[in-house]
Formats: structure tokens, C-alpha cells, sequence
């Protein structure tokens, strides 16, 4: 059996910083209330209507995605497909009347009934902004065709929380800046990003300075700004952050200390016997910023990416296939990357 | 309910996280939230729950009872969760709506892709819907009154009490 390759395996368009890309579109059927007024019964109907008229379709863009009834995925498994970014946290806490439609490389996944009747959602791995909402939009008039979306001349598609309406369009973009967050310049650039109608906050953890320097950029304003016009300038916007943080490497990367701290963390990932899940993510980061800066060689980014998903919680349980306890998990972690960081060197 | 780190103010802010594979729920305060990394965005900024509480801080009763014609939501409804309970919530409320999505997304309207087919009107109202008799209105509330406590549910019931006790005093 081949397996098919996910796209959070593989690294992309300015790979050193931008890891992946993503574009959401908020829909509701015009008929029915929105999911928060919507009894059990209405969306049992909506996820019905859907998944029934995706497989009835012709369309080339809805062929080849799966159905997934959320009631019958366990809770393990719910947990890592949030891990896998294939889905919301929200979406998998109660997951009556909620279904999936996802592509086999994860990169198309459809959510029924999370905050609106319909997300359609398109991710990728590197910077892919452009190609990727092409085919968001290939899919919204795939689905469009079935079903009469609620929609408005003024304020656009009409959404459950009024900050998506317009286009109800997100798209985002998960971004490494190491050296921009020690440098202490992100704070003062969140700020100003945000006057710009952008928002960017932390993937993982809490607070200013959240776990491997792993953020996300995302437009903010949805409405009299057309789908074009916000992914070129959150484009702009990022090819500006990754220069930045490019030549704020660079620089950072002269002191000794810093390549000490990049030689330690491959020692550790390369030897550690119990390695727990934030400790990976701190350490992982400290490579990646080696491997950009041409001091670590012998493992890729593709590499990289993989096991920042594979070595996750209730992924790692998931792939293993039965419960395990932290200690468990904590050893096999550090199999799994001791075995991938192998050939890296110094 | 009241948040569930400092316990004093009422939640708002409802947090889902993924923590060591296992799903994290809590609720905060708006401050909490903040506090906690967990507003709009990691760094300060004015939330979204502050956006609406700002606009219908002073909500008169009477706001209370006008009601969506489809899903039945309140303005307050709305209010309190952030959200709205239809695409018709958006017509009926439009007016209470609008000073908060402006200051969302500025003073404009939508650009970008179309849909298919005909498109719901919302904004634009040419013809306007005749307001419900009070009189109506109160045989409507006194309804769903007696389905509440056949329901027995009487914290619904008591909020139709009042609003039946304030409609009639309004007629006579």
C-alpha cells in the first residue's frame, strides 16, 4: 500500500520561515439558521444535504475527498487531526451533527457545522497563497452550484460572528521567526501589523513569546476588501517579515553564543532518550534556524516538518495505534527524532 | 458563569486549546483572557466581546423584546455570545449591528466574489415590513409562556412573564 504524503511532510516557497499556507471560506446555506440556533435535528439535515450533493456531484474539484462522520471518530484521533492543523479546536469539542470532507493529502478539508454551516479550508505546505486560494474558490463554486450560500450586496457572505463577513475569507500564513522574537522586535511589529488589518499571534502556547517562535499571520478585515486585494497584501506584508527576519539572522548568527545554543540542541535531538513534547519544539526551533543559517547539514526541512507534526501527542497515539502514558510518549519521541537526526551534523 | 481564573467576573471568552493530546476547555473573563494570551490576537488589542458590550451597554428593554422572525434570537442574544443566530439576524438588527461591524472592518461594503444565484437583501430595504401589533406580539410571547413551563423551563418562562407584564403596560 502506498502511502499518500501529507503536505505538512514536505517544506515549500521560502521554506526557511514560511512553513505553510492557508486559506479558510466561511459559508452558510441561506435556509437555516446558523449552527449556534441550530437544534440537533437541523444539523443532522445541513451535514446530510452536503455530503450527499458532494457525492452526487461531477464536479473535478469535490472528487476524491472522503467523508468523515466526526461522531465516530474517537477522541485521540479528533485531538490529532487539531495537531495535524487539519481541523479547529472548536470543531472537534462537540461533535454531534459535525462532519469532514478532506482530501488524502490533507490539503483540502471541508468542515460541516463548526462556527458556519461550511469552512472550507485549503493548506499547503511553504508559501502558496495564490495557487491555494484558487483552489478554495474552485471549491466555493463547486459547492455553490448545490446549494444557495446566504449572501448580501452590502455586507457580502453572511456569517455567524460578523468578523468574517465580506468575503469570509482568512488566510493565513504559519511563519518561524526565531531571531525577530529574540530580538525582542515582534512585540512593536504585532502592533503595527495589527493597524495594517493583520493579526499575529502564536501557534503554540501562551502569551508574547509562544514555544519554537512559531506564529500566525492573518488578514483580519474581510469586508470591502476583495479576495485579491487582502492575500497581495498579506503577501507583501510577509515578504517584508521574512527579509527582516532573514537579515536579523544573519546578524544574530555572528555571536558564538547563538551557535552554541543551534550545536546543543542538535546534541540533544541527536542523543536524548526521554524528550517531551515542548522541549522537542524549543530544540527543533534552535535546528531549523541552524539549518537556515548552513550550520547544520544532513537533514532537511521536509524532515523537519514531518516530525513537528508526528512527534504531537495524540498524533504520535494515533500512528501507534492504543493509548500511552506521557513517560511512553516522552521515549518514543526521542527514538523517532534521534533515528530522523541520524546523518544531521555540524 | 463566572470565569474560571479569577472567578469574579462573568465569563465571556471561551477557550478551546489543545494541551499534551487532550482537549482543553475553559472560560475567562475578557481581562483573564487578555491576561492570558488569549484576546484577539497574543498582544493587546480591543477585544471583540469589548466591541458589542461597548455598543449595547446601555440596552433598553426594549431591545429585548424585538426578536428575529426566523431563528428567534434577541438582540442580547447575540450580544452576549458575539454572534449572530441567522443570516436574517443581520436584516432584523442591522441598525444595532452596523456601529460595531464598522469599527470591525471600517466603513464599507462588500467587494470581492459573488454567489451563484440570487443574493438575500439585507441592507437595502425597499419594502418595509410592517411592525407586529403589540397586541400580537403579546398573545406570541403568552405562547411560547405556556410551552416554557410545559417545558418547565422557567428560567425562559420568567424572562416572557416580564416582558408580557412590560408589553401590556406599553398598550395600555
Amino acid at each position: 500500500m502506498t502511502m499518500d504524503i501529507k503536505w505538512f511532510e514536505k517544506s515549500g516557497n521560502e521554506g526557511d520561515i514560511v512553513i505553510s499556507s492557508r486559506i479558510r471560506l466561511a459559508r452558510n446555506l441561506q435556509s437555516m439558521p446558523f449552527p449556534i440556533r441550530m437544534n440537533e435535528q437541523q444539523k443532522q439535515e445541513v451535514r446530510n444535504k452536503i455530503v450527499q450533493m458532494t457525492k452526487q456531484s461531477l464536479n473535478e474539484a469535490l472528487k476524491g475527498l472522503t467523508y468523515i462522520d466526526m461522531e465516530q471518530v474517537d477522541k485521540i484521533e479528533a485531538v490529532s487531526m487539531v495537531e495535524n492543523h487539519l481541523v479547529s479546536p472548536d470543531f472537534i469539542s462537540h461533535t454531534k451533527g459535525k462532519g469532514l470532507l478532506v482530501s488524502k493529502d490533507n490539503c483540502i478539508a471541508v468542515m460541516i457545522n463548526e462556527e458556519d454551516h461550511l469552512r472550507i479550508q485549503v493548506m499547503k505546505e511553504g508559501m502558496d497563497l495564490e495557487a491555494i486560494y484558487l483552489l478554495a474558490d474552485q471549491l466555493d463554486t463547486a459547492f455553490n452550484e448545490m446549494l444557495q450560500f446566504a449572501f448580501d450586496s452590502e455586507l457580502g457572505y453572511l456569517t455567524q460572528c460578523p468578523t468574517n463577513l465580506g468575503t469570509g475569507m482568512r488566510a493565513s500564513l504559519m511563519l518561524h521567526l526565531p531571531a525577530l522574537q529574540k530580538n525582542g522586535i515582534i512585540k512593536r511589529l504585532a502592533n503595527n501589523l495589527s493597524k495594517l488589518g493583520l493579526t499575529l499571534r502564536g501557534t503554540y502556547g501562551e502569551g508574547t513569546e509562544p514555544i519554537g517562535a512559531l506564529y500566525q499571520l492573518s488578514n483580519q478585515v474581510t469586508l470591502g476588501l476583495s479576495e485579491r486585494e487582502a492575500i497581495e497584501n498579506l503577501e507583501r506584508i510577509v515578504m517584508q517579515l521574512v527579509e527582516e527576519e532573514r537579515h536579523t539572522r544573519k546578524s544574530l548568527m555572528a555571536h558564538i553564543q547563538e551557535q552554541d545554543l543551534v550545536a546543543r540542541s542538535l546534541g540533544v535531538l541527536k542523543s536524548a532518550k526521554v524528550l517531551s513534547s515542548e522541549e522537542f519544539i524549543q530544540f527543533i526551533s534552535n535546528v531549523r534556524f541552524g539549518i537556515a543559517a548552513g550550520l547544520i547539514q544532513g537533514i532537511s526541512y521536509d524532515t523537519v516538518n514531518r516530525l513537528m507534526i508526528s512527534t504531537q501527542p495524540a498524533t504520535m497515539m494515533t500512528l501507534q495505534g492504543k493509548r500511552l502514558t506521557q513517560q511512553e510518549r516522552d521515549t518514543i519521541r526521542a527514538n523517532m527524532v534521534t533515528e530522523a537526526f541520524q546523518q544531521a551534523e555540524i | 458563569m463566572l470565569c474560571s481564573s479569577c472567578g469574579k467576573h462573568p465569563a465571556n471568552t471561551h477557550i478551546k486549546t489543545i494541551v499534551n493530546g487532550e482537549l482543553n476547555e475553559y472560560s475567562l473573563c475578557s481581562e483573564c483572557a487578555q491576561k492570558m494570551g488569549y484576546g484577539d490576537s497574543i498582544f493587546p488589542s480591543i477585544t471583540f466581546d469589548h466591541f458589542f458590550s461597548s455598543f449595547f451597554g446601555k440596552k433598553s428593554m426594549m431591545e429585548d423584546t424585538l426578536r428575529c422572525p426566523v431563528c428567534g434570537a434577541s438582540l442580547s442574544d447575540i450580544s452576549e455570545v458575539g454572534k449572530a443566530g441567522c443570516a436574517e439576524c443581520y436584516h432584523t438588527f442591522l441598525d444595532q449591528l452596523m456601529p460595531s461591524i464598522q469599527r470591525m472592518h471600517g466603513n464599507s461594503s462588500h467587494i470581492g466574489k459573488n454567489p451563484l444565484g440570487t443574493a438575500l437583501q439585507v441592507s437595502r430595504q425597499p419594502e418595509q415590513k410592517e411592525p407586529m401589533s403589540t397586541k400580537s406580539q403579546i398573545e406570541q410571547y403568552q405562547k411560547r409562556l405556556q410551552q416554557a413551563i410545559a417545558e418547565q423551563n422557567f428560567e425562559l418562562a420568567a424572562e416572557l412573564r416580564d416582558q408580557i407584564k412590560m408589553l401590556s403596560e406599553k398598550e395600555e
